[in-house]
């Protein structure tokens, strides 16, 4: 690849430092970087690491739009754009960023597709045949009038990318433009990202996954606005693992060949499992290993009973059958539009099933009150910002409280023991609004916890958040199992379902087509059928017939030489 | 009056217009299945969103609120009437934030009775503003009597909004600045300045808003016989009321 | 979610945005030009046969409802309200007059007149067309912008308005409950819907500015159109009618 590279740089940053208005921490700290012409860069680092603030530095945003303590030098070409402003410099560069919705203005695709171009001045002749193009390129065919509004998430995003390429920069920054998407959808755009790569143009992708960023020319890893690592991919990986930086995962094949006293390379899963097998006699399994072996089967929490349910005339949910037991944490996976937020809804009461019953402790949904509702389940929604709405967390806490009729003599005991539950204490008077996304989603979690319900669902509590405040929700989420509460939560991630659920329900065309542990996971069938895939880390384990949940579990069963058999 | 041309030049205005116009026409549209008068009113508790995205966004709430209503029009039920609905919901969204800025330079927060006056003032004065022209128009057409539309309207337009505009403010308006977001921030100081005229243009606003409105019902229910059609009676307080918005 | 346009190959679509802003005013023009619920019948009538043509009949029809209301409505009150010269009584209906009847059922036309233009021109232009078609009559591009991205995001707030109130029913709010109660617990949904506006306002500017809005120079357009021979056609017709109504009326 790198032969092929011209060496006049299309992007320069010369000693950047940038201050955000209104911050006193720098958010750039003298960053000097070239990007070669044609080269694509994966950018790296924690939440709060500079990664967006340096991809805003090269159109302009920062600090044309978003302004504060700006010096240095941004150049395109050897040209300073010091003196442009953001529009003039668009038809350098081309910017995707992380809410697809935000970046669709027009109803229909071609009509999204054209706008760009079109404040570019493009011929409309041109641009017509050009989205016809890019529209056979994303198997958009025959979709050129089709509402925007209509297409799925990862739809929508891939429409993002399509209608920055329309605008022909030779560079585009790709700004987590995978982070709000299920994982088939992620897929998707990771291989529209190799075709943009083909067409020569200088990428730079700011990315958390570090086996995307193994297939990238060069990787930058920045903390605390500056530049702590920067090179070829096969030599800042095995550096990293043996120094790790908080907040960036390792690829997990190396880091299972590093913790194997292999010497660790970027290599397939085959590769890998041939390499381990060279060194350690794993036996094939036969059967199947669980985190958790399951017992009599307790009282039931929650039991729903054939349900169906249709959103004007399209059946989402087709003959639902769950029984889930006192004290289960229940993982709910699936693609988007599989029915899994639809039957939480049901569980909950705020949707209310054409055919069958849901019951909550022995009781039908469909006779209790909103305020009983609240009492013994409580639901927090993906979207923290859906939820709060007062200036005060305490006061927040107190509406559910007021809301449920709790008598006012219980509320200082209960607000005090929901904000130690979730980190918040002595944070009381504090805005909600101004808190981090992770600390807003805790608010919303201590929102449901003063009313003590026995049942919690969480509709993906993790998403959005960076690596640290997920480890942080999900500790929250295993606590509250071990006290008692029963868990349901939606989530995309197999990773957070094999690590902290003890059951595992996969949904597919509003059905229930997979109930049971992690082993699962070992069946192609249903992952394809459920839109997952697996981690590299699970489809290693896959190759010894079970599937691991981290590194850490993997390298302790093959050192043990009992992988397949009996639980350690 | 210059800033509503002037701050088309600003990208954050041209979405903060959109996002109000967007946030009004999605809480107004889906009452318009419960209408009171079919085509032209419903209840309306979205209207408080025109008021207060004027006190925040100034000329972007003012044509958000015309846009808006345009909008919720835009989903079926487009008449001669929207024309109407976007010259009296622009000045509903029009009349708040200048108004206020007319009366006090402070901030609009009702935390001092002087401040919750202001604020109630510029709302009532927008809400009359706004029923007087859309009942005026639509008695023009021939289609609503004037003295059934007008309090109707004026109901909508005020009762929630003295209510939730105040609370809406307590609890958004600092954080919106902090934000950055609000049109006082993003405009240059000169384009947030009142005119030299402003407390005349508040006079002529409340006459014109308020009179016509009161002379409208009155000549409608106590029946006085007319010369001329009703809309061509009330002509002059109209004339009045524009004149005061100009000053503003 | 009930968006107005209907992706169709009819009569209308075809026309130029340019043309169909002309037409729309025309019609309500026409309206406005007769009181008599004969002619306005017959101009109701027409529309609907365009509708046909424009294969826009099946728009019509699901608006049936409010276009039933809307006759329905003035009709009644017109029937009780107008006074006439001569106070002849309808079908012995106390209050109601023969001339109360005449009258209400033209106003009454009159709005279902309107109202179907109104769904002629939705339906078969997209708001892109309508905003450039705007921009035609002078309309500044940035206004004719705003009005096409505001009425892009309406369903994206709709969607989050119904969220947001599921939200803050699973917490126990109950939306049954008294007046006051009620008006008490729009606040809880009124706040989010707002905040998440806000939140995305940012995310919106910059990428409009990344996408070159704003950018000095000529900007192009898709949907630009040139006028073609049916769009004088229509308009002629529609001019024609104009002057023939409006004589009729002078001449009264």
């Amino acid at each position: 690849m790198s032969e092929k590279l011209s060496p006049t740089p299309a992007i320069e940053l010369r000693d950047v430092h940038f201050t955000y208005q209104g911050t006193q921490m720098p958010a750039l700290n003298g960053i000097s970087l070239a990007f070669l012409r044609g080269s694509f860069t994966v950018v790296m680092g924690p939440s709060g690491a500079g990664k967006t603030t340096l991809a805003r530095c090269i159109n302009g945003i920062v600090p044309k739009y978003y302004r504060g303590d700006f010096s240095g030098d941004v150049r395109l070409s050897d040209q300073s754009i010091g003196a442009r402003t953001v529009p003039e410099n668009a038809a350098d560069v081309g910017m995707v960023f992380q809410d697809f919705e935000s970046q669709i203005f027009s109803t229909d695709i071609l009509l999204d597709l054209s706008f760009g171009p079109e404040n570019l001045g493009h011929p409309p002749a041109d641009i017509l045949d050009r989205a016809r193009e890019i529209m056979h390129s994303l198997h958009f065919e025959g979709m050129s009038d089709r509402d925007s509004t209509a297409l799925s998430g990862g739809q929508k995003q891939r429409l993002a990318i399509a209608s920055v390429l329309m605008m022909h920069t030779p560079i585009i920054v790709l700004d987590e433009p995978t982070t709000d998407l299920d994982p088939l959808s992620r897929i998707e755009i990771l291989e529209l990202l190799a075709v943009i790569r083909r067409s020569g143009r200088t990428v730079i992708l700011i990315d958390h996954s570090p086996e995307v960023a193994l297939s990238a020319d060069r990787v930058i890893v920045l903390n605390a606005g500056e530049v702590v690592a920067d090179g070829d991919p096969v030599t800042v990986f095995p550096a990293m693992l043996s120094m790790p930086m908080p907040g960036i995962r390792a690829p997990q094949l190396m880091d299972a060949l590093r913790r194997l006293g292999i010497p660790p390379c970027p290599v397939t899963v085959a590769e890998t499992e041939a390499l381990i097998r060279n060194r350690y006699r794993v036996g094939s399994a036969s059967g199947t290993r669980e985190s958790e072996s399951r017992t009599a089967i307790p009282e039931p929490a929650i039991r729903v009973e054939g349900v169906r349910f249709s959103y004007s005339s399209s059946r989402v949910l087709d003959g639902i059958d769950l029984m889930i037991g006192r004290g289960d944490f229940v993982a709910l996976l699936g693609r988007n539009g599989s029915g899994k937020t639809t039957l939480a809804k049901h569980v909950n009461g705020i949707l209310t099933p054409d055919e069958g019953q849901v019951w909550i402790g022995g009781m039908p949904v469909s006779g209790m009150s909103a305020g009983d509702l609240a009492r013994s389940i409580g639901y927090v929604f993906q979207n923290p910002d859906h939820q709060l709405f007062c200036p005060r967390i305490r006061e927040e806490l107190e509406f559910g409280l007021r809301q449920g009729g709790i008598d006012k003599s219980e509320w200082d005991g209960r607000i005090e023991s929901a904000l130690e539950a979730v980190g918040l204490t002595g944070r009381e008077t504090a805005d909600p609004f101004m808190l981090t996304k992770g600390d807003r989603q805790r608010v919303a979690v201590a929102s449901v916890l003063v009313m003590t319900p026995r049942i919690i669902v969480l509709d993906e509590p993790t998403t959005g958040l960076d690596h640290r405040d997920q480890l942080g929700m999900m500790a929250l989420i295993e606590r509250l199992n071990r006290e008692g509460h029963t868990i349901v939560m939606i989530t995309h991630s197999m990773t957070v379902a094999m690590q902290f659920a003890k059951r595992i329900v996969l949904m597919a065309g509003g059905r229930v087509i997979g109930d049971g542990d992690r082993s699962l996971f070992m069946r192609d069938e249903l992952l394809v059928e459920a839109g997952l895939r697996r981690p590299p880390i699970a489809d290693l384990s896959a190759r010894f017939g079970w599937i691991a949940s981290s590194v850490e579990e993997f390298v302790a069963c093959v050192r043990e030489g009992a992988c397949g058999g009996e639980q350690p | 009056m210059r800033d509503i041309i002037e701050m088309w030049k600003d990208t954050r205005m041209v979405v903060l217009t959109a996002v109000s116009a967007a946030v009004y026409a999605a809480t107004i549209m889906p009452l318009k299945i419960i209408p009171i008068i079919p085509g032209f009113t419903e209840v309306r508790p979205g209207v408080v969103f025109a008021i207060f995205c004027s006190f925040l966004f100034g000329p972007a709430g003012a044509w958000g609120a015309a846009f808006g209503n345009l909008i919720a029009d835009f989903f079926g039920t487009l008449t001669l009437g929207s024309i109407f609905g976007f010259f009296g919901n622009f000045l509903f969204g029009y009349i708040p934030y200048k108004m206020f800025r007319a009366l006090t330079s402070s901030e609009p927060l009702p935390a001092s009775r002087g401040q919750t006056l202001s604020i109630l003032t510029a709302i009532l004065g927008a809400a009359a503003a706004c029923t007087f022209i859309i009942a005026w128009g639509v008695d023009a057409i021939g289609a609503v009597p004037f003295k059934i539309l007008a309090p109707i309207i004026m109901a909508n337009n005020s009762a929630l909004s003295v209510f939730l505009v105040p609370i809406l403010l307590a609890t958004l308006y600092p954080r919106v600045k902090v934000w950055g977001l609000l049109y006082t921030s993003v405009l240059p100081e000169p384009l947030t300045r009142p005119s030299r005229f402003a407390r005349f243009g508040v006079a002529l606003t409340l006459i014109g808003a308020f009179g016509g409105l009161i002379a409208g019902l009155v000549i409608g229910y106590i029946q006085i016989p007319l010369p001329l059609p009703l809309s061509a009676v009330l002509a002059p307080f109209l004339l009045i009321l524009l004149i005061g918005a100009i000053l503003l | 979610m009930m968006t107005v346009y209907r992706v169709r190959r009819g009569f209308l679509h075809g026309l130029s945005p340019v043309t169909k802003l002309m037409l729309l005013p025309g019609v309500f023009l026409l309206s406005l030009l007769s009181d008599d619920p004969f002619v306005l019948a017959g101009l109701t009538a027409g529309l609907i046969a365009v509708a046909v043509g424009s294969r826009l009949h099946g728009l019509v029809w699901s608006s049936r409802v409010i276009l039933g209301l809307l006759f329905v409505f003035p009709a009644v009150m017109w029937t009780f309200m107008y006074q006439g010269m001569n106070g002849r009584g309808f079908m012995g209906i106390p209050g109601a007059t023969t001339e109360g009847v005449l009258y209400g059922s033209a106003m009454g036309l009159r709005l279902v007149a309107m109202l179907v233009a109104g769904l002629l021109l939705l339906g078969s232009t997209r708001v892109e067309e309508i905003a450039w078609g705007l921009t035609r009559f002078g309309l500044p591009y940035r206004l004719s912008f705003a009005l096409t991205l505001a009425f892009r995001l309406v369903p994206l707030f709709f969607e989050t308005y119904r969220t947001i109130e599921e939200a803050q029913r699973s917490r126990g709010l109950d939306i049954r409950r008294s007046a006051l109660e009620r008006l008490r617990g729009v606040i809880p949904l009124l706040i989010p819907v707002f905040v998440a506006g806000l939140r995305r306002t940012d995310q919106l500017a910059v990428a409009l500015e990344a996408k070159g809005f704003g950018r000095p120079g000529k900007r192009t357009s898709v949907v630009s159109r040139v006028m073609r021979a049916g769009d004088w056609i229509a308009l002629a017709a529609t001019v024609l009618l104009i002057v023939f109504f409006g004589v009729v009326r002078a001449s009264l």
